[in-house]
């Protein structure tokens, strides 16, 4: 076939919408006139760059360009993808621009895309990387791409006008899209975000959050913004700073708005508006949290800046309905439905629905498929057919009822053929597994056997803890000296000679860490340590804070500053570093009961003087110790922290009196705290323990039973009877849900657990 | 923050909802036989639905993967869902008996139909009873189940049952219950 038919088009409107569905319709285009009239005439160089671009990641594409810039001839080629690319996107537009379609083009490549793209990160005109991240790669999900090997990783961030950021984005390969129907947005449930500054204070982040967080909070409680201020050559090479939030809803949608703040760019086209100032992060904060509002009220399942988006993958979807609900369609979406009607020849059938205001959208997709798949054999994961093929059921409906399975079952049906083998072990199925609504929380306690004079762990069968179960896996030796978590299933134990390791105890995997091995000065022993167990929620990382204590033994006094080791799974090592902020080592912190690990970060209560009561925070991601107040009327730390709904609870009991109370506080934002109920006054309370699924709280009571105190019916129930004599805190009580999160990871083995094995026995001795 | 309610539940007070009780669909099974079903019951199926939004339910309504037998288990459930004074719990025991007297055949054919039908809550009760019976079952039971072919090698498995050797305990004999 030596000729092609070009189809012609004039301008240099959405050339980007152009080149993508050209390439993805494999049909050729010439462009002319591109801005032939301009003052500055012909195609800009971010245009040019997209264009480098698209022949980085094809093979045989045909790139032809006048000598004023003005005529373009493009003859699309094969998606290659591959791995390990670099391309520089420039720095007048950002790396937003090139993100959307690049990620539709890897998905429809002959090979996992991952490329690194360098250049601007954020600014106020497209899509930063962290909307990206958040409401981007959700909605591709719902279109059935696996989550396996989809990622976008904020290496570094840049802002105009020297830019200076760099991504990793990876893209998985599909056979073809899913078709969907998405038309209930549901409520919104929390709302999330992050603020950046790179140059800048880290303050004027602390600014935007409180301005968000102050319209936020008359309306929901659940918000939670992270700060990400980048230092050194993380920081690009330009000051700037900005916010990116989204709100996500009960049936999965998630609506984000971002901006960013920074000088402009000298040669952009916008030079002709005044050098404006600069907008306050205070302002910054609340407009954006205004925008993210107005971008609820319109209805959708996506927000204005997705619309687009949506729609072409519903035309890219096989020969099946998708329905979608959009709030008003922007200008850019209605030239997306144009252009989708002439290079894919799909109609949208538009249905507005006047009662909301909202529009439904309804298409029978082109049925693109990716003929670069069928060489790839058995291996791939979403290979509906082939499985078809060996198989009776269809692909989702398989993936459905092995989600129900329990681990031990699905570690043996891993055997039954490739194609399971790969379902089961991808990333995807591991965590719908364990978010699986028939995956229950179950009560583990450690309690105390007198007929047999030892320590045992009990996991109870059910909701009404009618019996519990002793497995083998989930016991530990009498030496173990702490055990927290679990966090995705996967305790962290640590024995009494201070050896520490990773436990999952559904796959039996037994992972021991490096011995922490920071250099101390000879004249100082540690007398005292505080641990913390987190996930650094940037990158999935296991994390394990470590704080010693040292005293001086020349001098007999305490040694300031206290070490902090810090454990990272990624890396597999250790970091040691002292923290001016934690001067005041005198002050006691206690290690609470429960994992009181939230949203990435860990919480201590402490004490000082035996009067002045505060938490202590440890931020897993910026490895900073915040100090948060409690209510001025604690006194005494009499009490423990838990988990209540999401927010960090303080149960604070007096233990002097005879009748004894629970008073039970919980913080919905920092440092704000209510007191949401008192338990008693009962004689019989020793110690609060922690909350059950939110809706009752553990006790401890001086007969040393277990007793769960309903928050909303007020009534108790008792559920263990084992009993020490002059027992105290007998109990450690857990909420266990198995877990196919495995521990082992690059290079680094893990071993089986087995208590009666010598290594076991080792490692705790 | 409230959004604002696009799905009223309010059944009983829409006259549109009267008028499909009333409306009868025909639906035809690949065997070619017909039955007749209220449209207020047969709407509880998304695709059916949407065929009859879409005006394409022009009288009959042909299934041309679903077997006469299964269309008939089909409907019973569909027309107890939308029956009017069934409550939650006696929809749930329905449910449950429903499911507990199929083999593991007739559930397969159910889970297609409900699967190509797009009933949510069939699909569901299915999965969860199809689920329960494979829970500690062999690796050759389930093969023979959903006729699958092993394509590991005898050495491949040999190693993958090593690698998880403590999984293997415990497994039930191979009969269907």
């Amino acid at each position: 076939m030596g000729k092609f038919s070009y189809m012609r088009l004039k301008g240099s409107q959405n050339l980007r919408l152009r080149l993508l569905l050209s390439t993805l319709s494999s049909t050729p285009i010439l462009i002319e006139d591109i801005r032939a009239d301009a003052t500055w005439p012909g195609l800009r160089p971010y245009e040019v760059s997209f264009l480098r671009l698209l022949e980085k990641v094809s093979d045989d594409c045909v790139v032809e360009i006048n000598e004023t810039g003005t005529k373009l001839k493009y003859k699309p080629g094969i998606v290659m993808s591959g791995r390990h690319l670099v391309h520089d996107c420039g720095t007048s537009r950002s790396i937003g621009y090139f993100l959307e379609p690049l990620v539709v083009l890897g998905l429809f490549g002959k090979k996992p895309l991952s490329i690194r793209l360098k250049g601007i990160t954020n600014d106020s005109k497209d899509p930063s990387v962290d909307t990206f991240r958040s409401a981007t790669i959700p909605m591709l999900k719902q279109f059935g791409v696996p989550s396996e090997g989809l990622d976008l990783k904020i290496e570094s961030r840049g802002v105009p006008p020297h830019g200076g950021g760099e991504v990793i984005l990876s893209v998985p390969i599909v056979d073809s899209l899913k078709a969907i129907t998405w038309i209930d947005e549901g409520m919104v449930k929390r709302i999330r975000g992050f603020t950046f500054s790179t140059r800048v204070s880290s303050q004027f982040e602390n600014t935007m959050i409180h301005a968000a967080r102050g319209i936020f909070n008359r309306l929901l409680p659940d918000v939670h913004i992270f700060t990400d201020h980048k230092a050194g050559e993380q920081a690009g090479k330009s000051p700037g700073y900005g916010i990116s939030l989204y709100a996500e809803t009960t049936s999965g949608c998630v609506i984000s708005v971002d901006t960013a703040v920074s000088y402009a760019r000298g040669e952009d086209e916008g030079e002709l508006e005044d050098e404006k100032e600069l907008s306050p992060p205070g302002d910054v904060g609340e407009e954006i949290a205004s925008a993210l509002l107005g971008e609820i009220e319109q209805g959708g399942v996506v927000d204005s800046t997705h619309q687009g988006l949506l729609f072409l993958l519903c035309a890219l979807c096989p020969q099946d309905v998708s329905k979608v609900r959009v709030g008003k369609l922007a200008p850019y979406a209605i030239e997306v439905l144009r252009h989708i009607r002439d290079f894919l020849g799909v109609k949208f059938v538009i249905k507005p629905d006047p009662s909301t205001e909202t529009v439904i959208l309804k298409c029978v997709g082109c049925g693109l498929k990716n003929l670069s798949r069928k060489y790839n054999g058995t291996h791939n994961i979403s290979g509906y057919m082939e499985s078809a093929k060996n198989g009776d059921l269809p692909e989702d409906v398989i993936l459905e009822i092995l989600l129900r399975l329990p681990v031990k079952t699905l570690l043996q049906l891993k055997c039954v053929c490739k194609h399971w083998y790969a379902l089961i072990g991808s990333l995807s199925f591991v965590n719908q597994h364990f978010s699986q609504e028939s995956n229950q929380e179950h009560l583990l306690i450690r309690h105390y056997r007198p007929d047999e004079e030892r320590y045992a762990f009990a996991l109870y069968v059910d909701e009404i803890f009618s019996g519990y179960e002793e497995p083998d896996h989930l016991q530990m030796p009498v030496t173990v000296a702490a055990l927290m978590g679990p966090l995705n299933g996967i305790f962290c134990v640590v024995s009494l000679s201070g050896h520490m390791a990773l436990l999952n105890p559904a796959l039996r995997q037994f992972k021991p860490l490096p011995l922490v091995h920071p250099y101390v000065q000879p004249h100082l022993s540690s007398y005292d340590d505080l641990l913390g167990f987190g996930l650094d929620p940037y990158n999935g990382d296991y994390k394990l804070v470590s704080i010693q204590y040292f005293w001086n033994e020349e001098m007999d006094v305490p040694h300031y500053p206290s070490l902090v080791s810090v454990y990272n799974s990624g890396s597999d090592s250790w970091r040691h570093f002292e923290d001016v902020n934690l001067v005041n080592s005198s002050r006691c912190a206690y290690r609470s009961l429960c994992n009181t690990y939230l949203n990435g970060v860990y919480y201590w209560l402490t004490e000082f003087n035996d009067t002045d009561v505060a938490i202590l925070a440890f931020d897993m991601s910026s490895e900073k110790f915040p100090e948060i107040q409690v209510p001025d009327c604690i006194k005494s730390k009499e009490g423990d922290l838990a988990l209540y709904e999401g927010s960090i609870a303080l149960l604070s009991c007096d233990l002097d009196k005879i009748d004894k109370c629970v008073d039970v506080w919980v913080m919905k934002k920092e440092g704000c705290w209510t007191k949401i109920l008192t338990v008693g006054p009962c004689q019989d309370i020793k110690w609060p323990l922690g909350f059950w699924k939110n809706s009752e709280l553990l006790l401890e009571t001086g007969t040393s039973l277990l007793t769960l105190y309903n928050v909303y019916t007020q009534k108790l129930r008792t559920v263990e009877a084992r009993r020490k004599e002059n027992g105290f805190f007998i109990y450690w009580v857990f909420s266990y849900k198995e877990s196919l999160v495995s521990l082992k990871g690059e290079g680094n083995k893990c071993k089986l657990w087995d208590t009666s094995s010598d290594l076991i026995r080792d490692f705790f001795k | 923050m409230a959004r604002k309610n696009r799905n009223p539940v309010g059944k009983n007070v829409d006259p549109e909802a009267q008028k499909k009780k009333t409306r009868t669909l025909t639906l035809k099974s690949s065997d070619g036989q017909e039955f007749s079903i209220s449209e207020s019951a047969a709407v509880l199926s998304i695709a059916i639905e949407n065929m009859v939004e879409d005006d394409c339910a022009g009288g009959v309504i042909p299934l041309p993967l679903v077997d006469g037998g299964t269309l008939a288990r089909v409907i019973t459930y569909l027309n107890k869902h939308a029956e009017d004074g069934a409550s939650d719990e006696e929809k749930r025991k329905f449910d449950e008996e429903f499911v507990s007297g199929m083999e593991m055949g007739v559930l397969f054919d159910v889970v297609l139909a409900a699967n190509y039908l797009d009933i949510r809550g069939l699909l569901r009760e299915v999965r969860r009873r199809i689920a329960d019976r494979m829970k500690n079952k062999s690796v050759e039971w389930v093969r023979k189940t959903f006729h699958i072919e092993s394509d590991f090698t005898p050495e491949e498995e040999e190693q993958m049952k090593k690698e998880f050797a403590w999984a293997w305990e415990g497994v039930d004999s191979d009969v269907d219950d």
